[in-house]
């Protein structure tokens, strides 16, 4: 009975609420505490904390994207605040301040330009080589950087000839450690975060749904970047000094535990992280290297028995989790297939010639030759390692043509993924690539990415033009949903679906991005007769309004039952083209791939 | 002046090359690169510095020693690292679990040793002078060693049974599971002989140049980079790697000095997995 | 006393229950299907046989001794093969290979050897590709790669995952016959989990129907046949 209180969303919020007081009240009774100057620094020193895990929970939770960098960027930040500071006396002290964003902004499109093109794992790497570099920059600067000792006398802003006061600075870091907050929060709540959270599932993913990986990882790991940037600039004028071991990754070990005690990937976990490591580190600070040793001992602990955190765990758990609930129909958009411009009934949409494709000696793909044209079911049948994937992989751009030519809409083909995304075609991959971590309405929201016409800018600061669009986007994703009857369902995870209604809500997602094509590459895989039936309902329905699909499937009696025609491919080549009963009493077609069925219900 | 960076080059690259070849027999199983394997490395110089430097036991004893603390110190960070990593299913488990177990065996080097430079009396302290540049018995038995254990454990991978089960684990644990190879075994096999290997190079280093107890960090990112320059997963890929670094580090302190070593090696990393991301031996890594 | 024999079985999986007090036994010389929607249980249940995941609650026995707590790699020693969904060979070794990969429980050289050559009399075309990396294989060798690899280590009892996904008709016609040799002739214990209901209950003389986690339907195949639920769901007019 307790427990349920406890961790009912009231209890909760109460604390929020209870907490927040705290901090906004604190300097009070800290003015009157034996130790004012002191009291208010240790919470001034958790504030840019606090900030620096929210730009890693944004870059690495989100983003996918591991740095460790980032005690770099703060180092970077302190420095930049502290040489305007010092050296050029003339500009208004408060400039600092943005310098130091600026320079914590340079910094991480410096990193992540350089290794665009590496894995994950590259990434890292580079990344706490840079912070190497830089620290060891930032040594040998001579008179520039000061050197082992760094830069002194740094202090907070000044109005008129003295710095603002300890109490006045401390609600100034309150106020932007609120906004940084913010900012994390109506970035990750928006299509742009969306985005970012697809580029973390895989880059695949990402570019089917129109992100360029590249400019979103630059865009994640800048805004990223400025946040740490301004923490650091921020921490050096509370400490009136920065030097390069600022800089140092055994100091950047606390960020890591608040992340991952907090809950890495949620909006709220670095604030709790850091307020429950800050409380523990306050105790042990002086205590050398006997400091590392705890702190990294708790992270080891709770990457092992709270692997989500701690408000990761209270998501996933019966009191967090999200429930079925039924939405009005008024709340839906019925005219969601409005594809941006419809072809003409029968309009050859995508026109194939002779494409080639070889992997060193192997050709997979040998001379196809095929057009698809709109509001048709154009199926390809074959078997294993006749080319169907491999070619679909070619019109999508995931693969280079070896020869030949791809038409769409009568222009050349697109030359990235995510260029053939956004020109209209959609593709659902054979392996699901649903967004586990995410509600179900949320995957679709993402699939309307591609037309989302707001700025991060707009969207962060929840102007007019986001709010109108979003909501738009809303009633038209929940009239998606009630075509696959999943309506009821928006909210819940999309993990916690049956597989075969994440194969549908993956086709959602993809004609969420109102495609003229859609290519669905053996959706029927894994589902119950009622769910086929469901497909096949979806697709004639899509079909219906002029979207022409490419079916790839090899469940022959469903490929059959929808074709319009079919295209067989064998060894990289096409050996027979036509309507479903003429392939499906072709020769040469049963010989390569449907065989005799006849066969094993004789032997029985 | 260039003989004797040729000469140094070559003696900390094939150093840097038994760090990457390491970091290559932890990565083969598990498709983990191990931060913590530069304190190994530590601990091979601690190890010297006490038992020979402080505690005047004879060398081979010293050894011995080493390679018992050692495979116990790889047991240990097994579990650190794997337990998490299992446990946690996040895609940056392993990170920051490395990381962690990093800076803990950090934490207790320089707790032990404090203001300490490591660093103890070669077995043979001699010198040879060859083309201009003077070359120490030291550096000759490291370059050797170094050799011999990269070529025979690159034999070992390419003909024996089990050499091969260490690859397909890495592909895909589960598989290997069901048919019968003892991955945990291997895992752990592949901590321990990973981190006798790096503390084995500490222990041919130290005595040629002293180390500070903090710098097992440093090292591993050489050996990261070696290892990534080579191609991960191939020891001819470390070898190959590091003796690249350590040239291209000696070199540029030669020519430039001061920091530019490592600015340099940072610029080459950058290059190399600009041009060819898979580094120069390698397949593209796969991630988790 | 059951070859295989699974009592209560109770596994979590990804914070979900994905079995529920699963009970099923097969007995030597038996060929028995699992059939089930995705997301049942069917491979959450292999993969518990194996060993890599572990039950909350329930037992597993084999051959009598309760292997619940046994590490995965000695219940192959032991005699349980599993050929796992999506085949999984292993694409940068060879055929020859993958195949000895197989052989780890088997120790001495001479039955490593005999037993090769058993496999490629049953597959000839792996013989022919014996040493072509297993990545360039087509579906339908990579499948008969990945049955020889488990047959590499000499089991009693051989655990099938789906073997006939994403293979063409002809081949999946082929799949099923390959089973029912191993089966008929050679005397092979057979636990086969598929999605192909119609041509599994050709094959198997016994099955289990699998839902959320449990045994929904059990009992000969004969009688499974012809239930209406079972036909509705799973056995309309395609497999």
């Amino acid at each position: 009975m307790v427990n349920k209180f406890l961790l009912s969303g009231w209890a909760i919020r109460a604390l929020a609420l209870v907490a927040i007081a705290a901090v906004v009240l604190y300097p009070f009774w800290a003015k009157h505490s034996s130790n004012p100057e002191s009291n208010l620094s240790v919470l001034i020193i958790a504030f840019t904390s606090a900030m620096l895990t929210m730009s890693l929970n944004i870059c690495m939770g989100y983003g996918g994207l591991m740095s460790l960098a980032h005690t770099g960027m703060l180092m970077i930040g302190g420095y930049a605040s502290g040489i305007l500071f010092t050296r050029y006396y003339t500009i208004n002290s408060w400039y600092t301040l943005p310098a130091a964003l600026v320079a914590g902004v340079i910094f991480s499109v410096l990193i992540i330009s350089v290794s665009l093109r590496a894995t994950y794992l590259y990434f890292g790497i580079i990344t706490l080589a840079a912070n190497l570099v830089v620290m060891e920059i930032a040594r040998n600067g001579g008179d520039f950087s000061g050197g082992e000792n760094g830069i002194l006398g740094i202090s907070p802003p000044y109005i008129g000839d003295n710095p603002i006061s300890p109490m006045t600075f401390y609600y100034v870091c309150l106020a932007i450690l609120v906004a940084v907050y913010l900012v994390q929060r109506n970035t990750i709540l928006s299509g742009f975060g969306r985005a970012t959270m697809s580029l973390r599932e895989s880059s695949e993913t990402a570019s089917a749904l129109g992100v360029s990986p590249s400019v979103q990882r630059v865009k994640i790991f800048a805004i990223s970047g400025g946040i740490a940037g301004l923490a650091g600039g921020l921490l050096a004028m509370q400490s009136t000094f920065i030097s390069p071991d600022v800089g140092d990754l055994n100091g950047g070990l606390i960020f890591f535990v608040g992340l991952f005690l907090g809950g890495i990937g949620t909006l709220v976990g670095p604030l709790a992280g850091v307020a429950l490591i800050a409380l523990i580190d306050f105790q042990i600070r002086f205590s050398g290297a006997y400091r590392t040793l705890i702190l990294g001992g708790i992270l080891l602990l709770s990457m092992m028995v709270i692997p989500r955190g701690i408000v990761g765990t209270y998501r996933a758990s019966r009191w967090g989790e999200a429930k079925e609930h039924d939405v009005a129909s008024e709340d839906r958009d019925e005219n969601i297939i409005t594809t941006s411009e419809i072809d003409p009934r029968g309009e050859v949409v995508l026109d194939v010639r002779d494409v080639k494709k070889h992997f060193g000696g192997i050709h997979a793909v040998d001379g196809v030759s095929l057009a698809v044209r709109a509001g048709e079911i154009h199926a390809i049948m074959g078997p294993n390692g006749s080319g169907k994937s491999t070619l679909v992989s070619c019109l999508t751009r995931y693969h280079s043509l070896t020869s030949g030519e791809v038409g769409l809409f009568g222009k050349p083909l697109p030359r990235t993924p995510h260029g053939v995304a956004r020109a209209g075609v959609s593709r659902v991959f054979q392996v699901p690539h649903l967004f586990d971590r995410v509600s179900v309405i949320d995957n679709v929201l993402t699939g309307m990415r591609i037309h989302e016409k707001y700025t991060w800018l707009e969207s962060t600061l929840r102007l007019p033009r986001y709010v109108k669009e979003t909501r738009a986007e809303r009633r038209q994703a929940r009239a998606l949903l009630a075509l696959t009857g999943l309506q009821t369902k928006e909210e819940l995870s999309a993990a916690n679906i049956s597989h075969g209604q994440k194969r549908l809500l993956e086709i959602v997602r993809a004609v969420a991005t109102r495609p003229r094509i859609l290519i669905l590459d053996e959706p029927a895989t894994g589902l119950t007769q009622p769910e086929m039936e469901t497909l096949h309902n979806l697709i004639v329905y899509l079909a219906g309004h002029g979207i022409a699909i490419v079916l790839i499937e090899h469940n022959v009696d469903f490929l059959l039952g929808l074709a319009d025609i079919v295209t067989v491919l064998e060894g990289g080549r096409v050996i027979a083209e036509g309507k479903p009963d003429e392939v499906r009493n072709n020769p040469v077609v049963i010989e390569a791939y449907l065989g005799r069925t006849d066969l094993i219900e004789e032997s029985a | 002046m260039y003989a004797q960076a040729l000469v140094d080059g070559v003696f900390s690259g094939s150093i840097y090359a038994l760090i990457a070849l390491s970091l290559t027999i932890t990565y083969q199983p598990t498709r983990i690169m191990n931060f913590a394997q530069g304190e190994a490395f530590v601990l091979g110089g601690a190890v010297g510095f006490v038992a020979i430097g402080k505690m005047h036991i004879p060398w081979p004893l010293a050894l011995v020693i080493m390679i018992v603390a050692a495979a116990i110190m790889g047991y240990i960070m097994e579990r650190m690292v794997m337990l998490p990593v299992q446990l946690s299913g996040s895609r940056f488990a392993w990170i920051i679990a490395t990381l962690a177990a990093a800076l803990i065996f950090q934490a207790i080097w320089t707790m032990n040793f404090v203001g300490d430079v490591l660093s103890f009396k070669p077995p043979l302290d001699k010198s040879y002078s060859i083309a201009g540049a003077v070359m120490d018995f030291q550096q000759i038995a490291a370059i050797v060693i170094s050799l011999g254990i990269i070529i025979a454990y690159d034999q070992f991978l390419r003909r024996t049974l089990l050499g091969r089960a260490i690859r397909a684990t890495a592909h895909n644990s589960d598989t290997a599971t069901i048919l019968g190879i003892p991955t945990r075994r291997i895992i752990v096999g592949a901590f321990m002989l990973s981190t006798v290997v790096v503390a084995v190079a500490g222990f041919l280093w130290v005595p040629e140049i002293g180390i500070n107890p903090a710098s097992g960090l440093a090292f591993t990112i050489q050996g990261f980079t070696a290892a990534v320059i080579g191609g991960v997963g191939s020891p001819r890929g470390a070898l190959l790697g590091g003796l690249i670094v350590g040239l291209l580090a000696s070199f540029a302190d030669a020519i430039f000095g001061g920091l530019s070593a490592n600015i340099g090696v940072f610029l080459a990393l950058g290059l190399i997995l600009v041009l060819r991301p898979a580094g120069l031996f390698g397949k593209p890594m796969e991630g988790h | 006393m059951s070859l295989l024999q699974i009592e209560n079985l109770t596994v979590s999986y990804g914070g979900a229950e994905a079995l529920s007090n699963l009970s099923i036994h097969v007995e030597e010389g038996e060929f028995v299907v699992l059939l089930g929607a995705n997301g049942a249980g069917k491979t959450t249940t292999l993969r518990t046989i194996s060993g890599l995941l572990k039950p909350g609650h329930g037992k597993i026995f084999f051959d009598g001794a309760d292997i619940t707590s046994m590490p995965g790699h000695k219940r192959t020693k032991l005699g349980i093969g599993h050929v796992p969904e999506g085949r999984q060979v292993f694409p940068d070794h060879t055929v020859m290979e993958n195949l000895q990969l197989g052989s780890f429980p088997v120790h001495r050289d001479a039955s490593k050897a005999s037993i090769i050559n058993d496999v490629f009399d049953l597959f000839p075309r792996l013989a022919e590709r014996k040493t072509q990396l297993a990545g360039t294989l087509s579906g339908g060798e990579a499948q008969m790669l990945a049955v020889g690899r488990a047959l590499m280590g000499a089991p009693r009892l051989l655990m099938l995952d789906e073997p006939s996904l994403g293979l063409a008709p002809r081949l999946v016609a082929e799949m099923f016959g390959y089973m029912r040799h191993l089966h008929k002739e050679q005397g092979l214990t057979i636990l086969l989990v598929e999605q192909q209901a119609r041509m599994a209950l050709q094959v198997a003389q016994r099955g289990y129907v699998l839902q959320r986690g449990q045994v929904h339907t059990e009992g000969p195949s004969a009688a499974l046949k012809t239930d209406p639920a079972v036909v509705a769901a799973y056995l309309g007019r395609t497999a």
